[in-house]
């Protein structure tokens, strides 16, 4: 048999195989159908949320800079329409307002929500513009993104996910609830604001085994350290955004991902911020942190004098007959927890000689330590230089303070509205403190 | 064995065609043929540009910002509707329709005008503290930067920064397309500052022959400012200029600027730029067959009769359909 009988034949089978037969069809349409019909159907959804839709924005600064702000959040208001505008709503310079310029999907790598004309309110945090004097004050603008790649529709929290083109800025839109007036919207995150910040008190945050200490929450980006941890340098970075039923946070480093990115909503109690994923995290502003960290900011805690423990009574009134013995009309005032560093605090004892005004005071300190929110003060004897009362049995009072203490908020994330300090190792001792 | 390789051909094209997909006659860009729609927000602005620079030149207007046709070094935003249809309109005034006017129809533009007019609604911001106010790209597409800062009642801040900008950036799409004359390259040979031209004045630079101190950068920033300087200036904003260039200028170690009793830089300014400006007469003349003074008579002309409003009406008296 010649070769070419033999190529031939097999040059056949092999076409035949190739084409046929055909395996069946990924899409049952064309590429540049699925592309506009994806246009269409997100361009009808964004228009048709009646009320318009929240949109919680993530603007990531520029990583060169020394500035430590990377991802700040902030909220828009946008009514989106067939004609092709969206009026944007927000604060601005406190005072809320409307602008509306143009929008569109476009088809670009994916689909694409463009805010394609300027839009003062909106393309604030992606104006270069020096003359606005934010810190990008070099041309680079703050960080924010006007082109988002639609990603998915998040149907557990009801919301469609956007990724910024240029600063993979990072961006939920909600459909606002039909009536909501949109001013009042404002209002409301302003309201949650003053709420939750309005006490620079550092929060709590608790994921399963998990504890961390965030500070500087007023600045709407936390500042992260694992609980206990020295906070002088390092931490995390951790972004947050206020919105009118609490709070969600940027960052997924710290959170498991189950959770990562999750809202995080004020309990009925208001003394919590719960995942709406799992309500087993959530942040909160432990007593015991507030105890420790508003003393250690110069806000010291003044003990109730009228509803001391019979314990402390006790020896005060002891304390006050031998101060009295050697000066007539003399006794302790009243007592207040200074902050004296880390794993430290001062008892400040206040009193009166010979009806003087009471401000000579001794000062002694107090060793700490905490766990699972219960501290525990151990009086280590040491007091300042030029303090009397220990002559007179001081020492007495101080050790009546020795303990393990539960520290409870009268009201949750607001230390100012005073504390409730209860012993844990014994019991009928209770302190009422007030900044 | 000739017989074999043509049936082993002939089966090989019937495979080949066989499995050949078909292209979807559709693009996936958008149609820019399709009819405008009436009850679009932008429909008045669309229509206008359609009718003066689409249907007339082929050109696209493009004032909704798109990233990906932007430069991306930059931090950009878009420019505002409003901006975009003063601009639009100054546009067709001040520069497309001095063009046609000069040399007797469309025929020019529609051959050698960019093809994408793109705005940009804040300046090119660098690194070094200058901004960039356009860019010509490839002889197809001009973009005009810092649209949102516009301020028709000022006609200086508009000759500086959108007039001027509109004839350097089309000029240098005209020296893509046919360059200019290697003398011009000998003239400031030497006293190009490609890095750190903005260190100096206007006046230091007008005084070693450019027209200001971006036109002493390159070479071809100094031929195609010398040309766009021209067609904007006023006689007397000329004149102010020539006497600068004539001065001699020092700045202090705290950046003042101090004229000095004698030029002392060796350079006759004002000599240095008339002799560029000649060759940029000359080229345009010959290359082109443009006159460099019409269309500089034709811009200021245009200039002193501006009515911004009038203008703007143009777009903003177009009504929908019947």
């Amino acid at each position: 048999m010649k070769l070419h009988q033999l190529i031939l034949p097999l040059l056949l089978g092999a076409v035949l195989a190739a084409c046929s037969p055909r395996v069946d069809d990924i899409f049952d349409n064309t590429s540049v159908e699925r592309l506009e019909q994806r246009r269409t159907e997100l361009k009808n959804r964004l228009i048709q949320a009646e009320n318009g839709w929240v949109m919680q924005y993530f603007a990531q600064s520029d990583p060169t800079t020394s500035d430590t702000i990377k991802h700040r959040g902030y909220t828009f208001l946008m009514q989106f329409r067939e004609d092709g505008t969206v009026t944007v709503g927000a604060p601005v310079d406190g005072v809320f307002n409307t602008e509306t310029s143009m929008w569109d999907i476009i088809n670009d790598n994916s689909s694409v929500l463009t805010f394609n004309t300027f839009n003062r309110i909106f393309h604030y945090y992606s104006n270069p513009d020096p003359d606005l004097g934010l810190w990008g004050a070099d041309g680079e603008g703050v960080g924010g993104d006007y082109e988002f790649m639609v990603l998915e529709y998040n149907t557990t929290e009801g919301y469609q996910l956007l990724k910024g083109k240029k600063n993979s800025c990072y961006v939920r839109l909600y459909p606002l609830a039909a009536g909501q007036d949109w001013e009042d919207y404002f209002a409301q995150i302003d309201a949650m604001n003053t709420f939750l910040f309005e006490e620079n008190t550092p929060f709590d945050l608790y994921d399963g085994d998990k504890h961390f200490t965030l500070y500087n929450g007023r600045t709407h980006e936390f500042r992260a350290f694992t609980f206990g941890a020295d906070t002088l340098g390092g931490g995390h970075y951790y972004g947050l955004l206020v919105t009118d039923k609490g709070i969600r946070l940027h960052d997924d480093s710290l959170l498991a991902a189950a959770v990562h990115r999750a809202d995080f909503r004020l309990n009925e109690s208001r003394t919590r911020l719960v995942s709406v994923l799992d309500p087993l995290v959530y942040l909160t502003v432990d007593g015991s942190t507030a105890f420790t960290s508003d003393a250690n900011s110069g806000r010291p805690w003044n003990i109730d004098m009228n509803t001391l423990p019979a314990a402390v009574t006790a020896t005060c009134t002891t304390l006050n007959a031998n101060i009295s013995a050697q000066a007539p009309n003399s006794y302790v005032a009243r007592m207040r927890w200074d902050g004296a560093g880390q794993n430290r605090m001062a008892l400040r004892i206040y009193y009166v000689v010979s009806g003087d005004a009471g401000n000579s005071f001794d000062t002694y300190y107090f060793n700490t330590s905490e766990d699972k929110g219960v501290i525990t003060l151990t009086a280590d004897d040491t007091y300042s230089s030029g303090s009397i009362l220990y002559q007179f049995g001081g020492l007495d009072l101080v050790h009546a303070f020795n303990g393990s203490y539960s520290i409870d908020l009268l009201q949750g994330f607001h230390p100012s509205q005073g504390v409730t300090a209860t012993r844990t190792d014994v019991s009928d001792f209770v302190l009422n403190m007030k900044h | 064995m000739k017989k074999t390789l043509y049936i082993i051909s002939l089966i090989a094209a019937i495979a080949l065609s066989s499995c050949q997909e078909k292209l979807d006659p559709n693009s996936i860009f958008p149609d820019t043929k399709e009819q405008l729609d009436p009850t679009s927000y932008s429909y008045q602005l669309d229509s206008f540009c359609k009718k003066n620079f689409l249907d007339v030149y082929n050109v696209e207007f493009r004032y909704r910002m798109q990233d990906i046709s932007s430069d991306m070094n930059f931090n950009l935003v878009p420019c505002t509707y409003d901006d975009a249809i003063t601009m639009a309109v100054l546009a067709k005034y001040l520069w497309w329709d001095v063009y046609s006017t000069v040399t007797g129809g469309p025929a020019f533009l529609q051959q050698y005008g960019p093809r994408i007019i793109c705005l940009i609604g804040s300046a090119g911001h660098n690194a070094t503290g200058s901004v960039t106010l356009g860019v010509a790209q490839g002889g197809l597409k001009v973009t005009l930067h810092a649209v949102n800062y516009i301020d028709p009642s000022n006609v200086a801040t508009l000759n500086e920064y959108y007039f001027k900008t509109m004839h350097h950036e089309f000029s240098h799409i005209l020296h893509q397309t046919k360059t200019y004359p290697a003398e011009f390259r000998t003239i400031s040979a030497g006293y190009y500052k490609p890095n750190g031209w903005e260190e100096r004045s206007e006046q230091e630079a007008r005084s070693l022959g450019f027209t200001g101190n971006y036109g002493s950068s390159q070479e071809r920033e100094d031929f195609v400012e010398i040309i766009a300087n021209y067609i904007v200036k006023t006689d007397d904003e000329w004149a102010s200029m020539m006497s600068d260039a004539a001065k001699g200028w020092k700045q202090d170690d705290n950046g003042t600027l101090h004229q000095l009793e004698q030029d002392e830089d060796g350079v006759d300014g004002p000599a240095v730029i008339e002799q560029k400006l000649t060759i940029a007469r000359n080229w345009l003349r010959d290359d082109w067959g443009i006159s460099l003074d019409s269309l500089r008579a034709e811009v200021q002309k245009r200039q002193a009769n501006m009515n911004i409003d009038s203008l703007r009406n143009q777009v903003l008296t177009i009504g929908a359909p019947d």
